[in-house]
């Protein structure tokens, strides 16, 4: 186990900055979560802590350790990759002994291991067949297998759930977790999925163009988003955005919001000549059903989702933004329909129009 | 009813060009098994003859020339695949300084003809007193596969997925380890395919035996043929029998590697 620093790392593929100026502390046992959509820089940082591509510049600790001129096999960490990579001529059981045979442990330590990780996954009666034979939740596993075994001081995972179904990606999340858990062993997982960035990491680092745009615990980053990225990017469906702008009369500050359409907000808050609006679905309500709402706003139904427990409803107001309104299951709506909603008070985000930073909630 | 008279139709074009390509296969099998003096091409011969084979066998001296072709063909063979599994793993998975402009003068191997070399060949092997010694034939076909061998390999290497490499170097395996271990085992078809290839090239090689060789026990097996083919002209069933027993071992390498060879082949049609 150990610590890892990322310290002002930047890495350039000819004219293009994959990664800018990251510097990420992860602590000793901690389970942090790269999060971005593609092209965001989160695998090629992954890569850079691997060793697989070279520094651009900056400096990568693993440990005490600077690792910026330590080739892969040196620096005592373990991969899952997103394909999985499994040696495809060898048995399951070779694919988990190769690391440890090139590091020339003793035979029975390598089966002892082999066997410990196997029974600890559930693959104990795959160890014989090939990786051809295999499941891809199996296959899965035996990756997993495969970094588990080297028992390594930090654990790196690229995508591993990308290519499961649905359901099985969820059994596994919870299952690497645990693992991770009882392992204790530093891992640093990259995903596309803010699902798996919330449920899993211990923090989240966010990240967009290759610049770190927030590191925090799950709830920080859910409930404090740093900027409209984060809070669009994290959260699904994801927070409504709309662009508009302020007015101040009588000591009031009131939101002009397209149309006729204005929300007075109460506190006069310093706030710029023009902000970004943001709510999430679960504080956008239905006007009559609950009170404590800011609003109303009158908008248009343009789509609904009944997921049985609640009710999604995409309406179109305020100029052209679309709001989600979260609504009981038992809600029916129709497309076209006019639709009347408030926002929560206290859970509705502003940010500068023109960095785009959080300045708070009203 | 359009997919099932396609179908016919496939069939009755594919069925054309395996008789084009199967007649003078025929043809010879069937004057080889004729009577001594019978008319020669494509006939039901009255009674087979299996006698003309062990005729042209000790009259031609055939045991000679393959003894010598099996050697130079499995010399050529082992030291092309290894001097290309090497070389197409350096061009086709490291990055180093001047690798393309290598890999273009390897590739010239591929280009030039080897008519065009033969003759100053002839005079720097003569130089080095190599003419006459089975060293004369295997090194120039050893040059000459490799060019192939290297631009084949490295197609291979190119096509095989990155994280299968990365996952070896996490693991803690050297190039050379990532290479013998893992890469060569899974790369088997690639690596048999071009194997049966280089085999038959130089199994078939006529000109440089040709050239660099006139001792009788050095000749190969279509240098032999082609002398066997001087002394009994008049003789057709004597010839055909000797050109059957020069062209088996290439059928039979064949035969025996035909499943790997269709799958290299297609591994490289499609990722290569």
């Amino acid at each position: 186990m150990a610590t890892v620093a990322f310290e002002h790392v930047t890495k350039r593929f000819g004219d293009t900055t994959a990664v800018a100026d990251l510097s990420l502390d992860i602590e000793d046992g901690e389970f942090m979560v790269l999060v971005g959509p593609s092209g965001s820089g989160k695998t090629t940082a992954l890569r850079l802590l691997a060793g697989l591509e070279a520094l651009t510049s900056g400096s990568i600790r693993i440990g005490d350790r600077v690792v910026d001129a330590v080739a892969p096999r040196e620096r005592d960490i373990a991969m899952v990759f997103q394909d999985y990579a499994l040696y495809p001529q060898m048995s399951v059981r070779q694919n988990l002994a190769f690391g440890l045979r090139i590091r020339k442990l003793p035979r029975a330590e390598i089966r002892r291991r082999v066997d410990e990780t196997a029974g600890l996954l559930g693959i104990e009666t795959l160890l014989e067949r090939k990786p051809r034979a295999l499941s891809g939740g199996q296959r899965q596993r035996v990756a997993l297998g495969r970094a588990l075994v080297r028992e390594p001081q930090v654990f790196l995972m690229d995508e591993p759930l990308s290519n499961l179904d649905a359901k099985l990606r969820a059994q596994t999340r919870s299952e690497i977790r645990r693992l991770q858990h009882e392992i204790g062993t530093t891992t640093v997982y990259v995903t596309h999925d803010q699902v798996e960035a919330m449920t899993m990491g211990d923090r989240i680092a966010t990240m967009r163009d290759g610049v770190l745009e927030q590191v925090g615990d799950p709830d920080t980053v859910y409930e404090k988003p740093a900027n409209t990225f984060v809070a669009s990017f994290i959260g699904s469906p994801a927070m409504s955005l709309a662009r508009v702008g302020c007015d101040r009369r009588n000591g009031k500050v009131q939101l002009l919001l397209g149309g006729q359409q204005q929300l007075v907000l109460d506190g006069a808050a310093d706030i710029p000549a023009e902000v970004i609006v943001g709510a999430r679905p679960e504080h956008t309500r239905l006007w009559e059903s609950e009170a404590n709402l800011l609003g109303p706003i009158d908008g248009t139904v343009e789509y609904v989702e009944s997921l049985g427990r609640e009710t999604l409803i995409g309406v179109e107001a305020a100029g052209s933004t679309r709001f989600v309104v979260e609504a009981d299951g038992r809600v029916r709506a129709e497309a076209g329909e006019a639709l009347r909603f408030g926002l929560r008070r206290g859970w509705v985000y502003l940010f500068d129009a023109e960095n785009e930073q959080a300045l708070g909630r009203i | 009813m359009i997919a099932r008279r396609e179908q016919a139709l496939n069939y009755a074009i594919l069925i054309v060009f395996s008789l084009v390509a199967l007649y003078p296969v025929l043809g010879i099998l069937s004057t080889a098994l004729s009577a001594p003096g019978d008319t020669a091409g494509l006939h039901f011969p009255s009674s087979l003859h299996f006698s003309n084979f062990s005729n042209a066998w000790t009259e031609g001296h055939f045991s000679s020339y393959l003894r010598s072709s099996a050697i130079v063909a499995v010399s050529v063979v082992a030291i092309s695949t290894v001097l290309s599994i090497l070389s197409g793993y350096a061009f086709g998975v490291m990055r180093f300084r001047g690798a393309t402009v290598l890999f273009y003068v390897f590739l010239l191997g591929l280009m030039v003809p080897e008519e065009a070399l033969i003759v100053p060949l002839y005079f720097d092997l003569r130089d080095l007193n190599l003419t006459d010694t089975y060293w004369s034939l295997i090194m120039p076909q050893v040059a000459l596969s490799v060019a192939f061998g290297t631009f084949w390999m490295r197609a291979f290497f190119v096509s095989t997925p990155r994280s299968l490499l990365e996952a070896a170097r996490i693991d803690g395996a050297s190039s050379w380890t990532t290479l013998w271990r893992v890469l060569v085992p899974f790369g088997r078809p690639a690596i048999l395919t071009m194997m049966v290839l280089v085999f038959m090239w130089t199994w078939n090689e006529f000109l440089l035996a040709l050239v660099m060789v006139s001792k009788e026990n050095l000749r190969t097996a279509p240098l032999g043929l082609a002398f066997f083919q001087g002394q009994h002209t008049s003789d057709l069933t004597l010839l055909a029998a000797g050109a059957v027993i020069v062209a088996s071992p290439v059928v039979i390498v064949y035969i025996f590697l035909q499943r790997h060879f269709i799958r290299g082949m297609l591994t490289g049609a499609v990722k290569g």
